[in-house]
């Protein structure tokens, strides 16, 4: 049986973790309190106790619900919202309209969704700006506000004639990356499907200093176009395209396996197969603007 | 990443403490704004907290005057440490110059310390950052509670478990009383500096 000393150093501690506002720890020492009462022969105190401690469950338990329950990230008022686009705001000075896409992925970043959304939409007049407003709206829309208001936002898209039938057709490939990735998020245990599998072993891939990309589409020329690699970690490459060449990067979107791409290296060229693993706007750093992307090399020939 | 200006000698740089939730970063914070009045340049930014738990951030701006020629102004920032604010806390991270990471010292929170450096680190790699790389300085805080009976991990084990590889400045405090703050902030100004004086030579001799 638990002495009165113990059990009173016990409830204190439990006090202390509340003061504290460590909720889940205040709660599991009173569970812990409530288990050694039951345990000790019958006593007079034990019903007085076992009432004391059944209502302090029942209050931290309501405490930590009502954190649980409540609104995850609170709208917040204008003054606030004003000091989060000031102070976290990233645009680039030289672009008409960045400093509002700054602003509104600063606001997106505070959880302040709807404030960030009506800045996006406005963003959606700027020719240059479109398709990256339309990808983040995309990108904070199924974060906040789940798959079925972003598959309405899509059909609205559709019939708005600010949209070209091929920047529609970009935004239905770039959703479903984010969904299969949102997917792959939830549910880390899924196989991952949009991966294939490397025939390169680490080994086999000397270091590449740059690929050109000679598919139609890529280049639009036939000559193609030649892509720096920034870093090389194994048979995954990452490329930085610069903002001047926006027409390339929309024709990398994640997901696209691009053959008869050609590889430089000091030793020489060959040829093969990669695949987009990501395509990202860079939105802060000294790359703001440009766009990276991620490569997996796929399979390799020679010359 | 810090706003220097050599043609007007003006460096503004960017603090960021880091830590579980509950950790003590915003009474840090308190505690500078209170006890460092010349320093303090401006109000303290302390927005919607929910039962006084950090939802977005807090902002503290300093001055630290004429050092070495140049006007030194550091912005002190917190980050909400609940694990699913983590887009908050990416986004108060970025441009980050200096760390403060406070590790609360109470046991049962052992775990969520390490979780946090881990966050950190996570959080500074999507930037390009390397945690042994960025000044950071390392706080052991609620010291006190040992004295009121709440079990407290020894020094030694939140070096070995936090600091092992690391190897930063740490220093044991009790923010709530004050004890420890300023000297984990002047490490990290120090340290801060610096890197920015290898960096972009900033300092006249």
């Amino acid at each position: 049986m638990h002495s009165k000393p113990k059990l009173s150093s016990l409830f204190k501690e439990a006090e202390l973790y509340r003061q504290q506002g460590l909720l889940n720890e205040t709660l599991d020492q009173y569970r812990k309190i409530e288990k050694i009462i039951r345990k000790q022969a019958i006593g007079k105190n034990k019903e007085t106790l076992l009432i004391k401690i059944t209502a302090d469950i029942e209050m931290v338990e309501k405490e930590l619900n009502s954190f649980i329950e409540s609104k995850e990230i609170p709208e917040v008022s204008e003054k606030v919202r004003e000091l989060m686009r000031t102070m976290f705001s990233l645009d680039d000075p030289e672009v008409k309209g960045s400093s509002l896409m700054g602003e509104a992925i600063a606001l997106a970043g505070f959880g302040q969704y709807e404030a960030a959304a009506n800045a996006f939409e406005r963003l959606l007049d700027f020719d240059h700006l479109r398709l990256d407003s339309a990808k983040k709206m995309l990108l904070y829309g199924l974060e906040f506000n789940g798959e079925k208001e972003v598959l309405l936002l899509l059909r609205k898209w559709e019939t708005d004639a600010r949209f070209t039938m091929e920047e529609i057709n970009y935004l239905v490939k770039h959703l479903q990356y984010l969904l299969k990735t949102e997917k792959k998020r939830k549910n880390p245990d899924l196989p991952d499907i949009i991966e294939p599998e490397s025939n390169v072993t680490e080994n086999d891939l000397i270091d590449i200093s740059d690929i050109r990309l000679r598919s139609p589409d890529v280049s639009g020329k036939e000559s193609g176009v030649k892509l720096t690699v920034n870093f090389q970690h194994g048979i995954k490459l990452n490329i930085v395209v610069p903002q001047e060449q926006t027409e390339v990067a929309h024709a990398l979107p994640a997901g696209k396996l691009i053959k008869g791409v050609v590889f430089s290296s000091n030793i020489g060229t060959f040829s093969g197969t990669i695949y987009v693993l990501l395509n990202r706007k860079i939105d802060f750093g000294p790359h703001i603007g440009d766009t990276s992307v991620n490569l997996k090399v796929i399979d390799i020939s020679g010359r | 990443m810090a706003n220097i200006n050599l043609k007007d000698r003006r460096i503004e740089c960017k603090i960021v403490y880091y830590g579980p939730g509950r950790c003590g970063k915003t009474t840090n914070l308190q505690h500078i704004h209170n006890a460092f009045k010349k320093q303090v340049i401006g109000d303290m930014i302390s927005i919607d907290t929910q039962g006084d738990r950090t939802l977005f951030f807090d902002f503290l701006p300093l001055g630290l005057g004429k050092i070495r020629g140049c006007d030194v102004k550091i912005q002190l920032y917190t980050v909400p440490g609940q694990v699913k604010y983590s887009s908050t806390r990416q986004l108060v991270l970025r441009g980050v110059d200096g760390v403060v990471f406070v590790a609360d010292s109470l046991k049962v929170r052992r775990e969520k310390n390490m979780l946090s450096l881990r966050d950190l680190h996570e959080n500074l790699k999507k930037m390009g950052l390397w945690i042994n790389k960025i000044p950071l300085v390392m706080q052991y805080n609620k010291r006190d509670l040992e004295a009121e009976g709440l079990p407290v991990m020894p020094v030694e084990q939140m070096e070995k478990e936090l600091n092992r590889q690391l190897k930063v400045p740490s220093f044991n405090a009790s923010a709530v009383n004050g004890q420890g703050v300023g000297e984990t902030i002047n490490a990290c100004m120090k340290l801060t500096l610096r890197d920015l004086q290898r960096k972009f030579k900033w300092a006249q001799d």
